[in-house]
């Protein structure tokens, strides 16, 4: 188990963890990203050898004073080291330990580590916004609520926990189950139904579902399963962020490589208007004050604005510009009753006209490079998610062939 | 033989029933006992599998399961099974029939499920594996002030592909393990001396650490908070759990700061655990002459205030008089009804790093006005000891020290 601390400040805990997970009977790998005093443990791989990774002296920028030039060093190296450690087949968890400075150095090598690999940090600041620590990887956030200073019971309880569960991770293994090929969803909580009756029509074709919240994050986790090869085909069902984004809703935070992996790579996409037909705000999203005087549909302290023939313009343009890309299949599924629960007859939101403007826009853009099919039903209809498994897995198979 | 471990898995079975059902034989098939408690809000095929159904959840919230079923009001019905779930599950873990907590769920079964995690006592075992567990301020909403695992499980949880079931997996070997470790209660029991709380701010950081040393060499273990609103909050509550002999309290601006509507509020009952548990507290004044309303909140007053940058987002503003008058006299109030010994300590020359001579926000004689009230409020038997020195000069850790010596257990 790779060890991630800071040994100027946290030798202690770092040497405690350590005896801890040789009682388990695994092999601790003690790394220092410390960048002020000497450690106060000794490291299986000092600091020196770690910025060295990445071509830094860390001697030099210490004695420069170069706090920020020191952290970065012992960041990048940390992660290269760590990177080739897992390649070699040297390490199978990893567990980090620190407050601000050593979660930001810790996490960014737990997210170089791929998916299903053993990552637990314990961290002072997990209980404020660690998006940037965890990003789009699966990094256990483990609260410390103490300051990692000095060794008291409770800190030494919790580092206990830390190691056990590091090491009983390890047991489970990180190889993720080789079985039926994947077909990656998008859905959010107006338009999850549809994502559920795909779900039987996939597993009927042999395909396993895998699922990702259309919040900002969950898209971008999809972009880089797509990315490294994971999925067999992408139903996109919910390009919902696109409208959060423009106006700062509740699901933004997507980045320009949300809707253009799976037509660079040429894995078959199907992609239908889930939630386009709305931006979602919420006390901590407020809404901006352009939007006042659109129609509203209230969630819980969330609440749906419909999006006008402007942005069904916009939007069209955005997926249009990026779906004519494509290399592989690519396939537009429009239905025409409706786009989410709150787009549905007799909801507030209910408005086939404006959606229409969206399906001429985007017809427009796209002209005969991908094909466009509406039907005459509401996105939570079970023949819409049928359907849409139909020609996912038609262009899979001839894809095969 | 090894005692069986109990595993309480909090979950949604309308919604996550199939994901719940292998998350539980998997905690099975490691060889503990799982109890599965339903906060669901509907029904579903899978929910009469639930070892605690919703129904008893329902129930123990005040409320039934038809009326939830039947409501639109999704506040108001998570209000009530996150009630209900809080209460059986105390009830399990004060009878010490649950070892540790795994929650899974996305945004409203996090909440509630880590709603539930942070009413049980520090030290037990919990883990929340979440799908929205990386978004923007969500961590802060599910950990709080708790001792909580947050596990992101980046696929939904929806859906037993080979990615979640990888999820579940480790999940389950994590929680099992963490069971594993002897609890607060046993580890207290090979006891390495008393152990103290204490509050500390970066402004008072040197104080702090010289303190801890000299606690450390006097037999002590010392656990250090930050005073910034979360860290001293999770302080007291771990005090009310009876974890700890005495407290070094630093650093107590949460109230002034919950006076004012400062960033470092800590609450109503801040400053008052100690004196509930009757153990003893040292109480100096790090940050309790300066606020730190949010920017977007400065009135005229607030900008016209003496003020420190402390960095780029942080800048303390120097408290008005009336401020410290009402601050001297909640410290007096709170103080008083402390059923233990009390000594406050403050520092005649500065109350921080950031309160020194030259410092914008240095004025030891408006300081005054705080000891002066803080005197006349106080019971007579609470000593306000002054000293000489600045917070961060050696001399005044060594007076903290000093009357730390007199309070506290100290071992042979």
């Amino acid at each position: 188990m790779l060890i991630v601390a800071t040994l100027d400040t946290k030798g202690d805990h770092a040497a405690y963890v350590r005896d801890c997970v040789r009682g388990l009977g695994v092999d601790p790998l003690l790394m220092d990203v410390g960048t002020l005093e000497a450690p106060s443990t000794p490291p299986d791989i000092p600091r020196e050898e770690v910025a060295a990774a990445a071509g830094y002296d860390i001697q030099e920028l210490i004695k420069a004073k170069d706090r920020a030039g020191a952290v970065k060093a012992v960041r990048e190296g940390g992660t290269l080291l760590a990177r080739r450690l897992y390649e070699e087949g040297k390490i199978h968890g990893v567990l980090g330990m620190g407050g601000g400075t050593g979660t930001a150095i810790a996490t960014a090598i737990m997210r170089s580590l791929p998916f299903g690999f053993p990552k637990v940090m314990v961290s002072t600041v997990a209980s404020r916004d660690v998006r940037e620590y965890v990003g789009i990887k699966d990094i256990v956030m483990f609260h410390s609520v103490a300051d990692i200073l000095g060794l008291n019971e409770f800190i030494r309880l919790l580092l206990a926990q830390a190691s056990y569960a590091v090491c009983g991770m390890i047991e489970a293994g990180s190889e993720v189950p080789k079985g039926k090929p994947m077909v990656a969803v998008t859905a959010y909580g107006l338009n999850s139904t549809c994502a559920f009756h795909a779900q039987s029509f996939l597993e009927a074709k042999g395909y396993e579902m895998i699922a990702f919240h259309a919040n900002g994050c969950g898209g971008m986790a999809m972009e880089e399963f797509i990315e490294e090869g994971l999925v067999a085909g992408v139903l996109d069902l919910t390009p919902h962020e696109i409208a959060d984004e423009m106006f700062g809703g509740y699901c933004r935070g997507i980045g320009p490589g949300r809707f253009g992996t799976a037509v660079r790579k040429g894995v078959p996409m199907v992609l239908a208007p889930g939630g386009l037909d709305n931006a979602v705000f919420s006390p901590s999203y407020p809404m901006p004050d352009r939007l006042r005087g659109r129609r509203v549909h209230p969630h819980d302290v969330r609440f749906c604005v419909r999006m006008g023939p402007e942005e069904m313009k916009a939007f069209a343009r955005i997926l249009g510009q990026k779906l004519r890309k494509a290399k592989g299949p690519v396939y537009v599924l429009i239905p025409k009753r409706g786009w989410s629960e709150a787009d549905k007859e007799g909801m507030e939101l209910f408005d086939p006209q404006t959606d229409q403007v969206f399906v001429d826009e985007l017809k427009g853009i796209l002209k005969d490079t991908v094909p466009i099919e509406e039907m005459d039903v509401h996105i939570s209809d079970p023949p819409f998610a049928q359907r849409a498994v139909e020609i996912l897995d038609e262009m899979i198979r001839s894809g095969r062939t | 033989m090894k005692e069986e471990k109990v595993v309480l898995i909090i979950a949604t079975l309308d919604t996550k029933g199939e994901e719940t059902l292998y998350l539980r034989d998997r905690i099975r098939a490691l060889g503990c006992r799982a109890l599965v408690l339903d906060i669901s809000m509907r029904d579903g095929p899978h929910c009469r599998e639930a070892d605690i159904p919703a129904r008893e959840v329902a129930a123990a919230g005040g409320s039934s399961i038809e009326e939830v079923q039947a409501s639109k009001e999704r506040s108001a019905t998570t209000a009530v099974m996150t009630r209900g779930a809080i209460a059986i599950a105390k009830g399990l873990s004060a009878e010490g029939r649950v070892h540790g907590v795994i929650g899974i769920g996305g945004s409203t079964g996090s909440l509630m499920a880590t709603d539930v995690m942070r009413a049980l006592p520090f030290g037990l075992p919990k883990l929340m594996v979440s799908s929205t567990a990386a978004l923007p301020g969500m961590s802060t909403r599910y950990i709080g002030t708790g001792d909580i695992c947050l596990f992101h499980s980046v696929v939904e949880i929806s859906g037993l592909g080979g990615v979640l079931k990888n999820v579940m997996e480790r999940a389950a070997e994590a929680i099992c393990a963490m069971v594993d470790v002897p609890p607060l209660e046993a580890m207290k029991g090979r006891s390495r001396g008393p152990s103290i709380a204490m509050t500390m701010l970066g402004p008072c950081e040197k104080c702090a650490s010289r303190v801890r040393r000299g606690l450390e060499g006097l037999g002590l273990q010392v656990a250090g908070f930050s005073a910034a609103g979360v860290g001293d909050r999770a302080m007291e509550e771990m005090v009310r759990q009876g974890i700890f002999d005495g407290v070094v309290d630093l650093a107590p601006g949460g109230v002034i700061e919950h006076l004012v509507g400062g960033m470092r509020d800590a609450g109503p009952r801040r400053l008052e655990a100690a004196g509930e548990m009757g153990i003893p507290q040292v109480v100096s004044t790090c940050g309790v002459n300066h606020i730190t309303p949010p920017k977007k909140a400065w009135t005229e007053d607030h900008k016209s205030r003496r003020k420190y940058d402390l960095d780029r987002h942080r800048t303390w503003l120097r408290a008005s008089r009336e401020e410290l008058l009402e601050a001297a006299r909640a410290f007096a109030t709170k103080l008083n009804k402390a059923k233990g010994p009390v000594k406050v300590l403050i520092p005649l020359q500065g109350w921080s790093s950031v309160d020194q001579p030259g410092s914008p926000t240095f004025d030891p004689t408006e300081d005054m006005v705080f000891v002066e009230e803080l005197k006349r409020g106080l019971r007579p038997e609470i000593e306000v000891r002054t000293v000489e020195a600045n917070m961060e000069d050696p001399e005044f850790a060594q007076a903290v020290l000093e009357a730390c010596r007199e309070v506290f257990p100290i071992p042979d």
